[in-house]
């Protein structure tokens, strides 16, 4: 006999059981990209890092607030991995700014933060690549203000998706996160929930 | 007769308790009379970068006097160039950041500068600016004038 109780049972159990699968709501395959890594070593993103979980920033490096954020965000959730013996993950950075951020360019980002290199890169490419690659994992990047320095170059800043992406061992989007603001434990339980 | 010895003993401790805090009290009150009628400038901090790239000086102002004032801008021989910006959200966490050209300060008030909000944007480093360094910024304010703070620099949120 179905009592009320057994309907209402049975409804909380579906609702507990798709929440669950809402931790990691996302399924979404990444083609591969040919970047280039801060130390000028071609990478094919994200294959380089298959069977790995990928924790992946968004950033251009004239960004002075939201990007160094989010690379903080990214350098503390390594280091409670670190902490908690967790492995197989690896942490990238990727910038929509080609044009200013080179190499050497990151490359001095990450070392003058004093950033753990072991199993992070800072990825960059030629313009097309990068565009087509942000505009299939949903970045949007749109030059905005400018400031005129003395001497007369220009620096642009972005209006940007603020982004951190949480990538399955096999190169897909499973979730993503506001990078600046980014709730270190939720991505800590959701990176356990992919080992 | 042994619950009441235990309800004896919380009791004491629940007095001493109270004791200590109500001793605090008069250093309290000392103390937040002693910040009245002040206009100081607290916790800044700048974030590491690298030579010719940018930085953000972040602090507090804190105007515990009835006179308004305004930041005007700020300078220092940290960066080529150093103005006043904003971050903001324009929704769907699209961030982006905007030039200000005065930040008023109300009287009784305080303004944060902090991450995601208000900030002395250094624009192309002279030098490498490295956690642990301490570096000096200078601001401009429409009545107290030229107010020089010294910011440490560090990896922060």
């Amino acid at each position: 006999m179905i009592t009320k109780f057994n309907i209402f049972l049975l409804v909380f159990v579906i609702a507990i059981v798709s929440s669950c699968r809402n931790n990691l709501p996302l399924s979404e395959k990444v083609s591969s990209y040919r970047l280039i890594d801060q130390d000028s070593t071609q990478v094919t993103f994200p294959d380089f890092a298959k069977g790995k979980i990928l924790v992946v920033g968004y950033i251009f490096t004239n960004c002075p607030d939201v990007c160094p954020l989010t690379t903080n965000n990214m350098s503390i959730i390594q280091e409670k991995l670190k902490n908690g013996n967790i492995s197989g993950v690896q942490f990238v950075s990727i910038s929509f700014d080609p044009a200013t951020d080179k190499p050497s360019v990151l490359k001095k980002f990450a070392e003058v933060r004093n950033l753990d290199l072991s199993n992070w890169k800072f990825l960059t490419g030629d313009k097309p690549t990068i565009k087509k690659l942000i505009k299939e994992v949903g970045v949007v990047a749109i030059p905005s203000d400018s400031t005129v320095l003395p001497g007369g170059s220009k620096q642009y800043y972005y209006v940007h998706t603020d982004r951190i992406s949480l990538m399955d061992q096999s190169g897909t989007i499973r979730k993503n996160y506001p990078g600046s603001k980014i709730k270190i434990n939720e991505i800590l339980q959701d990176i356990k929930s992919l080992k | 007769m042994k619950k009441f010895g235990l309800l004896f003993i919380s009791l004491i401790f629940v007095n001493l308790l109270i004791g200590c805090n109500q001793e605090k009290v008069p250093g309290n009150k000392a103390k937040v009379k002693k910040l009245k009628n002040t206009f100081s400038i607290s916790g800044a901090w700048i974030r590491p970068a690298a030579k010719n790239m940018n930085s953000a000086c972040y602090f507090e102002v804190v105007n515990n006097t009835s006179k308004p004032d305004t930041l005007l801008g700020a300078e220092s021989d940290l960066a080529k160039t150093v103005q006043i910006h904003e971050t903001f959200n324009s929704g769907k966490d699209m961030m982006g950041m905007k030039h200000v050209k005065v930040v008023p300060v109300k009287a009784n008030s305080t303004v944060q500068f902090k991450p995601s909000g208000y900030h002395v944007m250094l624009i192309g480093l002279n030098e490498d600016l490295k956690p642990g360094d301490t570096e000096r910024v200078t601001l401009k304010f429409k009545n107290r004038g030229k107010v020089v703070i010294i910011a440490k620099v560090k990896n922060n949120r």
